[in-house]
Order: C-alpha cells, then sequence, then structure tokens
C-alpha cells in the first residue's frame, strides 16, 4: 500500500501570506498544514491550522485551565473583531520547525509509524526537493475503508 | 599537604590544597552567577573536579553530601507532582477568587495568601506554576493589568516560603544541618511571617490597589467559573490529601516518631505512588511512575549534589573555617551584630543572586562560631538570620528566586513581561521593609 493514492497534493505557504490565505487553502484541499517558504522560496518549516488557532487565539493559561472557564468570557464577547484581527496577521509569526518528510514511495505502514512517533495528524511528501502534498491520517483511514469496500466486493461476488 | 580524620588530601601535581579547592570553588560559584551555564552542569562540574584534582576521594565527596536535603526535595517534588493532577490547588485557587465576590483587590488580596500559604507547605516554583495560569485568566476576564496580581505572588511565595522547614531551599538545607525540625521552623519563622505578609500587602494597596476597579460584567465572568471542574480525578484528590496530610503531620510529630524529614517525605512519595499504581497492569504502572519521577526537578537535586561536594571541599581544606574567622573579626565576635550582618548580608547576596550556594556555604561558617558563642545550642539567633535573610532575600530583584524568574517566564509567553529594573525598583524597598521587621524580630526575640 504506497502514498500516492491518498496524497492532497497542495500549494505552500509562503511568506508574506496572511492567515486567511492559509485558512482558505488548507480547508479547500482539507489538509490541516502547509509547508513553508521563506522569500528565497527555501523551505523553512511549516504552518499549521492547530498551530496558528493555538498562537493566535489560546494563551497556555486558558488551555491549563479549560475546564473551570464559564460560558461568559471577554474574548467571546468581542470575538468578531479578534477573528478578523487574526485572520490580518502575518503567516511568519506561526511558522514551526520543519517536520520530518517522506517519499511517495513510502509505505503507508511507515507513514503511520512516522505519524505516530512525532504525534502528528499529517505528513508532507517530497520527492527530493519536488513537493507531492500532504498525507493524513484521515487520508489513511479513508485508504483503509477503500481497501475494506473492495474486499467485501469480492467476497461477495464470489458468494 | 594537609591531615584529615578521615583520609590524607592528596591533591594532583603536588598542589596546595587551600589552593586548589579555593580556586575551584570561586570559579564554579563565578560561573553559577553568570547564568551563561545551567547552574546543575556547572556545579556537578565543579564537585567532580573537587575529587579528580584530589581535594577529597569520592568517600570524602559522599560525606559532605546531605540525604536529608535531597531525599526531603525529592519526596516533596514527587507528591506535589501527583497531587497537582488532582487539580485542587486550582479549585483552591479559583474558589477563592470567587469568595470575595470578583473584586480586583479582594482577588489580589486572596491570591497572595494562597500562594503564601502553598509555598510553605510547596515548593515556591511549584506553588506559583499553579497560582500564575488562574491570575492571567481572572486579570484577563476583569481586564485589568497582571502585573500587580503577579508582583505581589512573587513576594508571597518568597514570604509564605520562609515560614516552614518545607517551603523554601534554605530552609530545609538548615533545617537538615542543625538539625531544625518543621516544628521549630513553625515556632521561630513562622511568627513573623503574617506580618511580613500584611506590610507587604499594605504597600500593595498604597501603590496599586486603591484603583483596582472591574465592571460587573467582567466580574460576572470570573463568577461564571466552575472551579469543581477543576477536580479531574477524586480517587486522586483523596489519596493525594490523605498522603499531604499524612507528611504534614508526621513532620510535626517527627520527633516522638524519631524519623528524619527525608525519610517521611520519601515514605509519603512511594505510598502516593503504591496507592495511585495499585491495580494497574505493570506497563501503566511503570508509565505513571516515569512521568511521576520525571516531574521531580533534578536540575535542582543534580545542582545541589555538586555543591554538597563543592562546599565540602573547601570546608575541608579549612577555608570556610577562615571565612568564619573573618566574619567574627569584624564583628567583634558579638552575637548581635554577627547575627544582624548575618541577616542583612544574606538577603543583599539573595536578592542578587541565587542563595542556594550562598546558604550552603554560610552552614559550616555558622556552624564552626560554636566555640566563640559557648557551645552549638547558642547559634539560634544566626540560624535564624540565615533562613530569613535568604528566603526574604530572594524578593529584592527578578533574579532573587527561581520562583520570580519562573513568573516572569510565564507572564512573557503570556505577553505582559515582567521587566528588571521597574520590578527591582518596587521590589528591592519592599525587600528591605521585610529585613527590617525581621531584624526587630530576631532583636526583640533572641538578642535582648
Amino acid at each position: 500500500m504506497k502514498l500516492k493514492k491518498i496524497l492532497v497534493p497542495t500549494t505552500f505557504a509562503r511568506e508574506g501570506m496572511k492567515v486567511r490565505e492559509v485558512f482558505k487553502i488548507c480547508v479547500e484541499a482539507g489538509v490541516p498544514a502547509l509547508p513553508y517558504l521563506n522569500s528565497k522560496g527555501e523551505r523553512r518549516g511549516f504552518v499549521s491550522l492547530a498551530g496558528i488557532m493555538h498562537h493566535g487565539c489560546l494563551p497556555n493559561y486558558m488551555v491549563e485551565l479549560a475546564m473551570v472557564l464559564g460560558d461568559q468570557l471577554s474574548c467571546v464577547q468581542d470575538a468578531s473583531t479578534k477573528v478578523r484581527e487574526l485572520m490580518d496577521h502575518s503567516i511568519e509569526a506561526y511558522v514551526d520547525k520543519p517536520l520530518h518528510s517522506i517519499t511517495s514511495e513510502t509505505p503507508i505502514i511507515k507513514a503511520m509509524a512516522i505519524l505516530e512517533k512525532f504525534h502528528s495528524s499529517f505528513l508532507f511528501v517530497f520527492d527530493g526537493e519536488e513537493y507531492r502534498g500532504v498525507i493524513t491520517a484521515q487520508g489513511i483511514a479513508q485508504r483503509m475503508l477503500e481497501i475494506d469496500a473492495e474486499k467485501s466486493d469480492v467476497v461477495s461476488r464470489e458468494s | 599537604m594537609t591531615e584529615h580524620a578521615d583520609s590524607v588530601i592528596n591533591v594532583i601535581f603536588g598542589w596546595d590544597p587551600v589552593w586548589v579547592a579555593g580556586t575551584l570553588f570561586v570559579l564554579t560559584y563565578a560561573v553559577i552567577m553568570t547564568e551563561r551555564v545551567n547552574r546543575a552542569i556547572v556545579a556537578l562540574l565543579g564537585g567532580m573536579l573537587m575529587i579528580i584534582s584530589g581535594v577529597l576521594n569520592q568517600e570524602a565527596a559522599l560525606r559532605g553530601e546531605d540525604f536529608n536535603t535531597l531525599g526531603l526535595l525529592t519526596g516533596m517534588m514527587v507528591i506535589v507532582a501527583i497531587t497537582r493532577r488532582s487539580g485542587v490547588f486550582q479549585f483552591v485557587a479559583i474558589w477563592s477568587a470567587k469568595k470575595v465576590g470578583a473584586q480586583p483587590w479582594g482577588i489580589l488580596l486572596m491570591l497572595s495568601v494562597v500562594t503564601a500559604l502553598f509555598s510553605a507547605l510547596l515548593d515556591n516554583v511549584t506553588t506559583v506554576l499553579l497560582i500564575v495560569p488562574v491570575t492571567l485568566l481572572i486579570t484577563q476576564e476583569l481586564k485589568v493589568t497582571p502585573f500587580p496580581f503577579l508582583f505581589t505572588e512573587i513576594l508571597s511565595s518568597n514570604i509564605g516560603g520562609a515560614a516552614t522547614l518545607i517551603g523554601d531551599p534554605p530552609n530545609i538545607m538548615i533545617g537538615s544541618a542543625v538539625p531544625f525540625s518543621f516544628n521549630d521552623f513553625l515556632v521561630n519563622l513562622a511568627p513573623i511571617i503574617p506580618l511580613i505578609l500584611l506590610m507587604t500587602l499594605a504597600a500593595v494597596w498604597v501603590i496599586w490597589g486603591r484603583k483596582m476597579h472591574a465592571s460587573d460584567e467582567a466580574r460576572q465572568n470570573i463568577m461564571g467559573f466552575n472551579e469543581r471542574n477543576s477536580i479531574t480525578d477524586t480517587r486522586l484528590l483523596k489519596q493525594s490529601l490523605f498522603v499531604l496530610t499524612a507528611v504534614i503531620s508526621g513532620f510535626i510529630f517527627a520527633h516522638q516518631l524519631h524519623l528524619e524529614p527525608a525519610t517521611i517525605a520519601l515514605f509519603g512519595a512511594a505510598l502516593l505512588l503504591l496507592l495511585t499504581n495499585i491495580k494497574r497492569s505493570s506497563e501503566s504502572q511503570a508509565k505513571d511512575v516515569h512521568a511521576s519521577f520525571a516531574e521531580v526537578e533534578w536540575i535542582t537535586i543534580f545542582f545541589f549534589i555538586g555543591l554538597f561536594i563543592l562546599v565540602h571541599g573547601v570546608e575541608r581544606v579549612g577555608l570556610l573555617d577562615t571565612l568564619a574567622n573573618a566574619v567574627l573579626d569584624f564583628t567583634g565576635g558579638d552575637l548581635t551584630n554577627t547575627a544582624l550582618m548575618i541577616l542583612w548580608i544574606s538577603a543583599i547576596f539573595s536578592a542578587l543572586v541565587d542563595n542556594i550556594p550562598f546558604v550552603a556555604t554560610m552552614i559550616p561558617v555558622i556552624k564552626s562560631m560554636a566555640p566563640v558563642f559557648g557551645g552549638a545550642e547558642n547559634l539560634e539567633p544566626l540560624w535564624w538570620s540565615l533562613a530569613l535573610g535568604a528566603c526574604l532575600g530572594g524578593n529584592g530583584s527578578l533574579i532573587g528566586a527561581s520562583a520570580n524568574l519562573i513568573v516572569a517566564g510565564y507572564a512573557e509567553q503570556a505577553g505582559h513581561p515582567i521587566r528588571f529594573v521597574p520590578f527591582m525598583l518596587l521590589a528591592f524597598p519592599m525587600m528591605l521593609m521585610s529585613i527590617v521587621i525581621a531584624t526587630i524580630y530576631i532583636y526583640f526575640r533572641y538578642l535582648v
């Protein structure tokens, strides 16, 4: 089982982009993150939806005290202003360190092992310097469902 | 070569042991003060070089280690690491904020008192790590600046820590070396702590408290917090509180039980680990025990290990006797002068650099003064002066204590940086005020 079938091709996040643009690309492609290129076109890490939300909206103390928060919070009262502010931020502040990448020939089981090792839900696929796309846990699950469906079809045809 | 009771000092290349030990000691302390290299690395290197250079052999170095300090610190760290998972400390902090109707000054007061109380029973770093997130959340909701709150919590943490044997590492070291019991600290230091805290809070009220205000809507947000939800595991809460109470009771009755604090703390840690792991699979036990041990501040523990060897090295070559004689020459061998000098010097020193190496050095220095003052039993004012000076002195600057730096780091991450100079301009005079109170207390209680 190879990765090619579950790869989601995307573009890069580039220096100077706004959070709004990254969110749009990720939501349209259904991926949680994009690799990040600086102004010289060098790969310098990645930006993820979770990372932007955590650093842009959630201070650590809110995460720590998540269980005790009430339903009325000051940040909820002016949420739309804060969202618009966040969308206008440049993505540079949210770039995370480069993640381990894999090639399109990598077996899915190895990709799953790497996902597990880095507690990640996605991996970027590069063949040399060429970017192929993102694989996600959902993509792997979908491929497993397809394999299961193919097997069921074979069994029902035989019977 | 210098003769010693247990073995002969045989320094490499036949160098003078006093010079070798003295140079190693001064160099190590100097590098620790620069804070360029982690203090545990520096202290361990210094300690090991004391052995490699031949000032101490391994056996002698081991005799320098204070198991009581190391065991008490480690045991309490494990107990607190497990207990904090239950969410009880956050529960108390939020409950206390709601008890005062979410009024900003009331919250500042309550969180400061809670910080001081927690600091008396837990280590200061753990205490501020528990209180600061609650403070930042509350001040965010109240739309007030968090600085006065964080500032007062730093001060309260060091003041509260001075009250008990287990509140602050200098007290643990002094308690172990003399030895003083948990009750000795309660009887001798705890009585003055409420007054120092009260005076500090009065100063904070004059500076900020009078002008603090929050809207009704903002206060309603705080009242909407559900502190009960912070208790994530009721069984763990019961087990932790049972062991914590048993350990504190053990400290109080240590004399009658013929037990040292380290034994009580380590037994408590082992008992809590047993209670929380019983009926679990061996794999799950290994994971939990590993996680609990991982939360021990090994940097502090290894810092102590290196430091004890280092201090034992200079003690063994007679350098600390020389230092003690110099202090006595300066004070004319007068107990009052010596006690007050120790109080003030340790306060000023602790405000500017780490108080642990200072206290580690001063302990053998004070011990060696016993003959001058007619025996070890007459040194009590000096010990309490050292404890109060070292603990309260930590309030003098942002680098005066580990807890101060932890608060500053957390606040900076949350977008509320605490700057060195503005902090010191307010904190140093307040620290001096606390030392003036301590001076009056020491003088009238022990020296008149």
